[in-house]
């Protein structure tokens, strides 16, 4: 995740002020005709540009770029099949990959907590906001009995194989959601004892 | 006579970079019921997870020194194989890092039958810890129904259904009522098998154990003879311990218990 | 399936999102209305578990892997509309913290993995559940509605992608469809487990969401009303045109016209009047299939009535398929 680099001139932007520049710059590119495409390399220079001075390293958003890369190589050779289908293809990856590394320089000079909060300021319904809340919540939670219930089970798995994790598998992940759900009922007991809603 | 357990130089560091362990070196001998007892923070917990293979559990976490169980080193190799953990069984202090099943049965029988065990063995291996626990009857009920103390016995249920040879338990009457106490302590004395007990019931480790080891800043502090370390008055205050001297029935502290 | 920015048509994307708004606005809406109360650890801890299976990768053919949705599993626990708010939760999370799916795109997004997949997966779990279902019918109902869903959502998206001008309907669907078939087995089987699993620990967490089924009835019944027009669209176009192509004579020779003038893009599969409604018996025979599938799935899942306490453990459905 982000964080905000307050040393650096466009961090010191507030996040709506970034996640709307954001927002146009995908717009911008994402509008281009497909035969227009290639001056969305324009853009892509610019980007690569503000992430150097952001700090965001060239590695980082190159690795996230791969991992979005089969769905993107999936779909877009989809559209080799169409009439001009060479122009479509390289649009959608120019596109794409202009729109990615936005996002990431977007992510990488605002911490989450600010996005969030432009949210609710954003008139995001109140309901949608604090599921968003319960959810950062009570991943900790989730996490923290994953890792119990499998110390557990390591402290007295008595031989080695594959099988033997699978099988346990099954139960396992049930019980999980349940022992968590038992867990975050007695956070919210603790909240409400100390007068939360 | 190989130590049942032998622990040398072991250091350990979180990944945070923490320092737990810094050269614990002590060894049990095969039958022995060995305390262990410290302040707070002292390491004993993270020390017992040494024992049975747990740790180090990261790649960030750092330990050094060695750990041997009968003789054999606790490596990456033995921890894979499942053989550490088939000879140490380890009670985690909090019932809820030891039960990991849907209902009771299968938690105490989850152990014989990594074994191998045939069904009907498994069958009788549950019901005979069950009730060696004093929780026959349970087989069905649901563990995050029941009280710690009965989380508690489950845990230990659930070691003693697949025998290991060496059982090492982290504040096992804590959490229990005098009665469930008082049956833990006759249980434990019975057992033939080596011992490592982790407790600040200093009653217990003066009824229990001729040798006791004092644990504080994740250093071995002293490891003497049970009485003559808690009548230590200077030193037991040192390490943030009551005065058993005080505190205690002097009847306990005047009999030697040599049963083992 | 998040479909990332730069595929979709600024059309689609605001189409969608305007969709995608009103809908959501509607569930939060119906969720502040019952109120939260007492759910709101058991909403809190399905956003965090359905957050932890989407990250769950899982190779399916030919280098394309695909990932859980989640959204028939949460609407059995939850109840329609806050089904639909916590996927949408766990949508915006991915998207504005982990750059999980483009931002212009989360209305599609969220259009096709908390609506469309929701209301299919909702619906076709009371459809199958029936009242007072037995625990293996329970879990029979909401594996079929997870594997249901999963393709649902396979659809819209590949409607959206379509609709863009991205790649040709006719290739995209199958390609979709065919993959999310195969995914959408997973989603079924862990969805199954789960429920089983929550039946078996703490059944009141189903109970109580299935009292809150019939307020929702109305709401449902009209969502999976607009959802079917949404998904089956496409096809009802698809007939006539491919019935003429063929009326049109056999030396008559189809030409493709340009992505952007017609609403979508044409096929190439010859007779496809005729072919649609293969299409349609095929997938009805291949649901049927996969519900009986569901239906086996559940008998080993569930555990037997047992007299006497054993130690044995349910059945593993893994080690036994």
């Amino acid at each position: 995740m982000g964080g905000s680099r307050l040393a650096v001139p466009r961090a010191r932007w507030s996040a709506a002020r970034k996640l709307g520049l954001t927002l146009v710059s995908i717009l911008a590119v994402s509008a281009l005709p497909a035969r227009h495409a290639p001056w969305g390399l324009l853009l892509l220079a610019v980007l690569i540009g503000a992430a150097r001075v952001a700090g965001l390293t060239l590695r980082s958003w190159l690795k996230r770029w791969l991992v979005a890369l089969p769905f993107l190589l999936s779909v877009s050779l989809l559209g080799l099949f169409q009439p001009h289908g060479g122009a479509l293809f390289l649009a959608v990856l120019v596109k794409s990959t202009v729109s990615l590394l936005a996002v990431q320089l977007l992510l990488h000079t605002t911490p989450a907590s600010d996005l969030l909060r432009t949210l609710r300021r954003a008139h995001v319904p109140e309901i949608l906001c604090s599921t968003i809340l319960l959810l950062q919540r009570y991943w900790v939670l989730l996490a923290d009995e994953a890792a119990r219930m499998r110390r557990a089970r390591a402290g007295r798995t008595l031989r080695s194989g594959r099988l033997e994790l699978w099988r346990a598998q099954g139960n396992a992940l049930g019980l999980l959601f349940v022992r968590t759900v038992a867990r975050a009922e007695r956070v919210q007991a603790a909240m409400r004892a100390r007068g939360a809603p | 006579m190989t130590p049942a357990l032998e622990v040398r130089d072991l250091e350990f560091r979180f990944a945070s970079g923490v320092s737990a362990l810094s050269g614990v070196t002590f060894s049990v001998e095969p039958g022995e019921c060995l305390a262990l007892i410290g302040p707070n923070g002292a390491g004993k917990s993270t020390l017992l997870l040494h024992l049975n293979g747990i740790l180090p559990e990261h790649a960030a976490e750092r330990a050094s020194g060695s750990v041997r169980v009968h003789g054999r080193l606790v490596d990456a190799g033995t921890r894979a194989s499942g053989w550490v953990q088939k000879q140490v069984g380890l009670l985690f202090q909090d019932p809820d890092d030891q039960l990991f099943c849907p209902t009771v049965a299968e938690d105490v029988a989850f152990g014989p039958e990594q074994l191998g065990c045939a069904p009907a063995e498994i069958e009788e291996r549950v019901a005979r810890a069950l009730a060696r626990v004093g929780l026959q009857g349970f087989e069905t009920r649901m563990p995050h129904q029941l009280s710690c103390g009965e989380k508690k016995r489950v845990g230990l249920a659930g070691l003693l259904a697949y025998e290991p040879s060496v059982l090492v338990l982290d504040e096992p009457s804590a959490g229990l009522d005098p009665r469930g106490r008082r049956e833990l302590i006759g249980l434990l004395a019975e057992l033939p098998i080596t011992r490592l007990i982790a407790t600040h019931d200093l009653a217990l480790v003066a009824e229990l154990c001729p040798r006791t080891v004092l644990l504080d800043g994740g250093k071995v502090v002293a490891a003497r003879a049970t009485r003559e370390l808690l009548c230590d008055d200077a030193l037991m205050l040192a390490h943030g311990m009551e005065c058993p001297r005080r505190d205690l029935p002097p009847s306990l502290l005047a009999e030697p218990s040599e049963r083992i | 399936m998040h479909i990332p920015d730069g595929f979709l048509s600024a059309r689609v994307a605001a189409g969608s999102g305007v969709t995608a708004g009103l809908g959501v606005a509607f569930a939060c809406a119906r969720v502040r209305a019952t109120g939260l109360g007492a759910r709101r650890a058991l909403l809190g801890v399905s956003a965090a578990f359905v957050f932890a299976a989407q990250l769950v990768n899982f190779p399916v053919a030919a280098g394309t892997s695909g990932h859980l949705i989640g959204a028939a599993l949460v609407a059995a626990l939850l109840g329609l509309p806050a089904a639909i708010v916590v996927m949408t939760a766990v949508l915006v999370v991915q998207c504005l913290v982990f750059g999980d799916g483009g931002v212009l795109a989360l209305g599609a997004n969220v259009l096709n993995m908390a609506l469309v997949s929701c209301v299919v997966g909702y619906s076709v779990d009371r459809l199958a559940c029936g009242k007072n279902p037995s625990p293996t019918r329970r879990v029979a109902a909401v594996a079929f509605a997870g594997w249901c869903a999963t393709v649902a959502a396979a659809v819209s998206c590949a409607e959206e992608l379509a609709l863009s001008g991205v790649a040709r309907f006719g290739v995209v669907l199958p390609a979709m469809v065919g993959v999310h078939a195969l995914i959408g087995i997973g989603e079924a089987m862990i969805s199954g487990l789960l429920v089983a699993s929550v039946l078996r620990l703490r059944p009141e967490l189903l109970a109580r969401a299935s009292a809150n089924h019939s307020r929702n009835a109305l709401g449902s019944g009209l969502g999976l009303a607009l959802v079917a027009a949404l998904l089956l669209a496409p096809f009802s176009s698809a007939a006539p045109d491919g019935l003429l192509r063929v009326a049109a004579g056999l030396g008559a020779q189809a030409h493709a016209s340009s992505p952007s003038s017609a609403p979508l893009p044409d096929y190439t599969l010859p007779g496809l009047g005729t072919g649609a409604l293969a299409t349609v018996l095929v997938g009805a025979c291949g649901a049927l299939l996969i519900f009986g599938l569901c239906w086996l799935f559940a008998r080993l899942v569930v555990p037997r009535r047992r007299g006497s306490a054993t130690a044995e453990s349910t059945p593993s459905p893994i080690a036994a398929e």
